[in-house]
């Protein structure tokens, strides 16, 4: 009979120490994860309420709209209507797990299962994250962006600075390339570049170049300069053509974007991510159990957290805020172990490739290959659109009622699996809104246009957005919401240029 | 698999002030506004946090956004009963979340028209003075009670070994050997390399063919340089106390701020339960505004009906006695207070005095007498507010019918025309205290000195 890791409530660094390497031989050994190195830091509750305001990365440029969410968090936390994150995991080679100093060793013990194993190895394995994020150079670009804007400050100061961040962050949804894949980043390198260049640039100046009259090609040239494909980054557009921006505001613009691209791929796997965290500190809970590494009482405590944490409430209960990403992960996962173990006849219709496989690397599998949308489309299983009772609504603007299209029954599966996994494409997260056309010669009016997926239009928003957009742009923008080629609503700004941010 | 845990509980906290401040320096328009309207619902010594909701706009951050109440578009739901396929569901009213949730997750209460969150005292109390101003303070020196400060002050010679500083001390330390040619340890070598190398020739030939007399005579020049200059290296030690220099501190005197404020009250039977919460708040106010504004605050507490007596805070607020009103006796007790124990040199005096204006007629002049030859030559500002009848209108500054005035009203009113640190103001209810508040102490305040010299001016122009 093996001794369990302990007995109190109270965690220590040598009983840290002792769990991870507990939780670590599971992980690694038993559910062949494939890990960063961890890095677990013990932070108080107030800087936990700190790591909140800044999205969780530790170090973040100043901005007013950081604090606001401060605030806001603060207040509800002293009032008790929430309560805190028991982690803070980062995407970052050492990956930063934040262990509150409150919890107690059982919850530290699932703190350091769920963020540094199962988030860390979706970090590291998902086709996502490997190709849109690098790891191991974000915290090194936070610095650089957190003093470049604290230079901006002293230099330019603070308020034109904030302004161009507020109207960057107000179009940060759409500072993303969503099929380009960025180049990784490299702070030093392109710093030096960039700071070379303008010097280069400044040195050779010479007005005289100016009067020199211009040769047929470069009349042509000019001429040529035009409007070519549609762009949907909308940051990297103005970054790029914007006629007013400055070399430092433009530099912020993309800082904001760089940030945006940053967080790209966790929109698209909240789900995934979630459930594959919560399905390991679940799977490594009960197996240390098993082990006798743990004692019931801290199982019942642990029931306790998983439970809270796993809260789905039904469609008409009150609370109800979409689905819980950790429910619907978890559930998907553990349902992807149960076809494999114990498949039933539908089943092995629905899933011929893994019904009865191996389910360790069937989840590792879907982990390395697949994004929210494209996982539900995959994996959703009858079982669970029958144990979570899934229904489709239709809602259209013209009627009073929604009209419910299917409930899980054998005809309605397919299509409930269709609809749940659109509700997780990026073009239901964030509006499709693209760059139709920028006229470079005259006017230099600026052309949105959004794609309205399903006749959606946008929210009041829009119009206050536009002014931002303009405050980048210098000139008259205006947007159009197209569905269906028709036009079904338009915004713009005024027209009168502004030259400079002041 | 390497890990690393670090507790990082002593780091500092607290990184997200500098972005609160920005915040709220963002949100001041509402926050002053609201701050102001509802500073008479709450007491002014509450210690702790203050929770503030205020309107959003200027604090949205705006983005694109589906419409989920729009297009055509089929979405899920968890936990269905009973429904079956062709139902109809009502769709929740405009507003209202209820279950249509997709692709509207707000964050952070986003939606909602008022943004509520918790400012601490500081920042509470910076919002209610900001813009306000102490008249004529003035830095006194106390110098029977001196306060010291040390600052650096150069270097010396002697100290204790934890203040040497090191960077003078090697200073000297080179200037010194400099001046008395402290030979360096490369010379030394270099003559060391040249006897060896003279040595090597005269090795290369043999004594017979070349005796090399030269370089013998040269190696024992070298030999005596060296020696020469290694006693000298001993003799010239590299640091010698003389050198050493050592931070200095000296103590200054340290001017120090302080003020002393009469609280006067009425306490007579005129003077209700409603007038004596008036003048406590408005008391409190002055109390707190001083605070901040010097580094020490005496507070003198005196009520009066017929006589006068000096009380604790306690009795001040909650004395129940009546009888007659004889506002010279408060004024001249103030007087001998601030006689005898706050030297003018000292103390910034402030006396604020809150009373419902009633007074036997036959005290006026003693009061004036009072007033102009003792008090308002010493004091800074002279505050009087007078708490108005639950049912009499408030009349504006100075231009209320006559009639309606108090005597005490009156005999202020004159005596603010010579004496423009005295001011007075009539109050009738809890919301008028901070405009009233704010109108004695506002920076351009109504003050007449601020309009006497306006005055000076365009007569200077003309």
């Amino acid at each position: 009979m093996t001794t369990p890791l302990y007995t109190g409530a109270d965690w220590s660094f040598p009983l840290l120490d002792e769990v991870y390497n507990a939780c670590e031989d599971i992980a690694l050994n038993d559910l062949n994860l494939n890990v960063y190195p961890n890095q677990l830091e013990v932070i108080s509750s107030e800087q936990m309420l700190d790591a909140y305001a800044s999205s969780g990365l530790p170090l973040y440029y100043k901005h007013w709209s950081f604090g606001k969410q401060f605030s806001a968090e603060e207040q509800n936390y002293r009032k008790g209507y929430t309560g805190l994150a028991y982690e803070i995991v980062i995407n970052s080679n050492p990956c930063i797990n934040y262990l509150m100093e409150e919890n107690s060793i059982t919850t530290q013990t699932t703190v350091i299962a769920h963020a540094a194993f199962g988030h860390n190895h979706f970090f590291k394995n998902n086709y996502l994250f490997r190709q849109w994020t690098d790891a191991s150079h974000i915290i090194d670009y936070l610095v650089f962006a957190k003093n470049y804007i604290m230079e901006c400050e002293e230099r330019h100061g603070q308020r034109i600075v904030e302004q161009v961040l507020d109207s960057c962050h107000a179009l940060s949804k759409h500072g993303i390339s969503k099929y380009k894949r960025p180049i990784k980043l490299n702070v030093y390198e392109e710093r030096e570049q960039a700071t070379e260049r303008r010097q280069y640039l400044r040195q050779i100046y010479n007005d005289l170049w100016r009067t020199l009259p211009k040769t047929k090609k470069q009349k042509e040239k000019k001429k040529n300069v035009a409007f070519s494909d549609p762009e949907e980054n909308i940051l990297y557009f103005i970054e790029k053509n914007s006629p007013i921006l400055t070399d430092w505001q433009r530099e912020l613009v993309r800082i904001v974007r760089k940030i945006s691209q940053y967080f790209y791929p966790q929109y698209q796997t909240k789900v995934m991510n979630e459930g594959w965290a919560t399905f390991s500190h679940h799977y490594i809970m009960n197996t240390l159990h098993d082990k006798g590494l743990l004692t019931d009482g801290a199982m019942l405590e642990f029931f306790h957290t998983h439970s809270g944490v796993m809260y789905q409430p039904t469609f008409d209960q009150k609370g109800y805020n979409g689905f819980n990403p950790y429910y619907l992960g978890f559930e998907m996962f553990k349902d992807i172990k149960r076809v494999c173990e114990e498949p039933t006849a539908e089943d092995k219709e629905w899933f011929p490739d893994f019904a009865g496989g191996d389910w360790r690397q069937t989840c590792l599998y879907a982990v390395e290959n697949f994004r929210d949308e494209s996982f539900i489309r995959q994996f959703l299983s009858p079982t669970l659109i029958r144990k979570m009772h899934l229904f489709t609504l239709n809602n259209n603007t013209n009627a009073n009622h929604y009209i419910v299209k299917d409930i899980h029954n054998s005809r309605g599966y397919k299509s409930i699996r269709e609809v749940l996994a659109n509700m997780y494409s990026i073009s239901s997260m964030i509006p499709d809104i693209e760059v139709a056309d920028a006229a470079f010669t005259s006017g230099r009016q600026l052309s949105l246009r959004h794609n309205a997926t399903n006749g959606k239009a946008l929210t009041e928003d829009a119009q206050e957005v536009l002014t931002h957009v303009k405050r980048l742009w210098g000139y008259q923008v205006k947007l159009q919401s197209v569905s269906e080629g028709a036009i079904i609503k338009s915004y713009q700004t005024d027209s009168i240029p502004q030259l400079e941010i002041e | 698999m390497s890990k690393y845990i670090i507790d990082r509980r002593k780091n500092p906290k607290g990184k997200s002030l500098s972005n609160r401040q920005r915040f709220i320096r963002r949100a001041k328009k509402h926050l002053t506004e609201r701050i102001h309207k509802n500073i008479v619902k709450r007491s002014i010594t509450d210690k702790g946090e203050e929770s503030i909701s205020i309107p959003t706009d200027g604090i949205q951050e705006p983005s694109f956004n589906n419409d989920g109440k729009t297009g055509d578009y089929d979405f899920v739901l968890p936990g269905n009963q009973d429904f079956i396929k062709g139902d109809t569901i009502e769709k929740p009213p405009a507003g209202g979340g209820g279950g249509a949730g997709q692709g509207e997750a707000s964050d952070s209460g986003g939606g909602e028209d008022e943004f509520q969150f918790s400012l601490t005292r500081d920042e509470y109390l910076d919002i209610v003075f900001e813009d306000l101003e102490l008249p004529n303070l003035e830095e006194k020196n106390k110098e029977n009670v001196t306060v010291w400060e040390t600052h650096r002050s150069g270097y010396t010679t002697v100290g204790s070994p934890s203040q040497l500083n090191i960077e003078q001390s090697m200073i000297r330390s080179l200037g010194r050997r400099i001046a008395l040619k402290f030979p360096k340890r490369k010379e030394i070598d270099k003559c060391e390399k040249e006897i060896e190398r003279l040595e090597k020739e005269i090795k290369h030939y043999k004594e017979e063919i070349k005796p090399m007399t030269k370089n013998r005579a040269e190696i024992e020049e070298l030999k005596l340089k060296i020696e020469r200059l290694r006693k000298r290296h001993k003799a010239i030690p590299f640091i010698d106390p003389i050198d050493l220099r050592f931070n200095n501190f000296a103590k200054y005197p340290k001017p120090t701020s302080s003020a002393v404020m009469v609280c006067i009250m009425d306490v007579s039977a005129s003077m209700g339960e409603r007038e004596k919460e008036l003048s406590k708040r408005f008391f409190l106010l002055l109390y707190l505004f001083l605070e901040r504004k010097y580094e020490n605050v005496d507070v003198i507490f005196i009520r009066h009906h017929t006589e006068a007596i000096e009380c604790s805070e306690e009795e001040f607020f909650q004395s129940k006695e009546t009888g007659g009103t004889v506002v010279s006796s408060g004024l001249l007790l103030a007087n001998t207070i601030l006689k005898e124990r706050y030297s003018q040199a000292e103390w910034n005096a402030y006396i604020a005095q809150a009373s419902d204006g009633d007074n036997f007629m036959s005290d006026i002049p003693i009061l004036e007498e009072t007033l102009v030859k003792h008090i308002l030559p010493v004091v800074k500002f002279y505050t009087y507010v007078e708490i108005a009848g639950m049912y009499e209108q408030t009349r504006g500054f100075w231009s209320a019918a006559a009639h309606a005035h108090t005597g005490m009203w009156k005999l202020y009113d004159s005596l603010h025309k010579q004496w423009p640190n005295l001011v007075s103001k009539k109050v009738k209810e809890a919301g008028e205290i901070i405009p009233v508040f704010r109108e004695f102490f506002s920076k351009s305040s109504t003050i007449s000195s601020m309009n006497s010299t306006v005055v000076d001016e365009t007569e200077d122009n003309e």
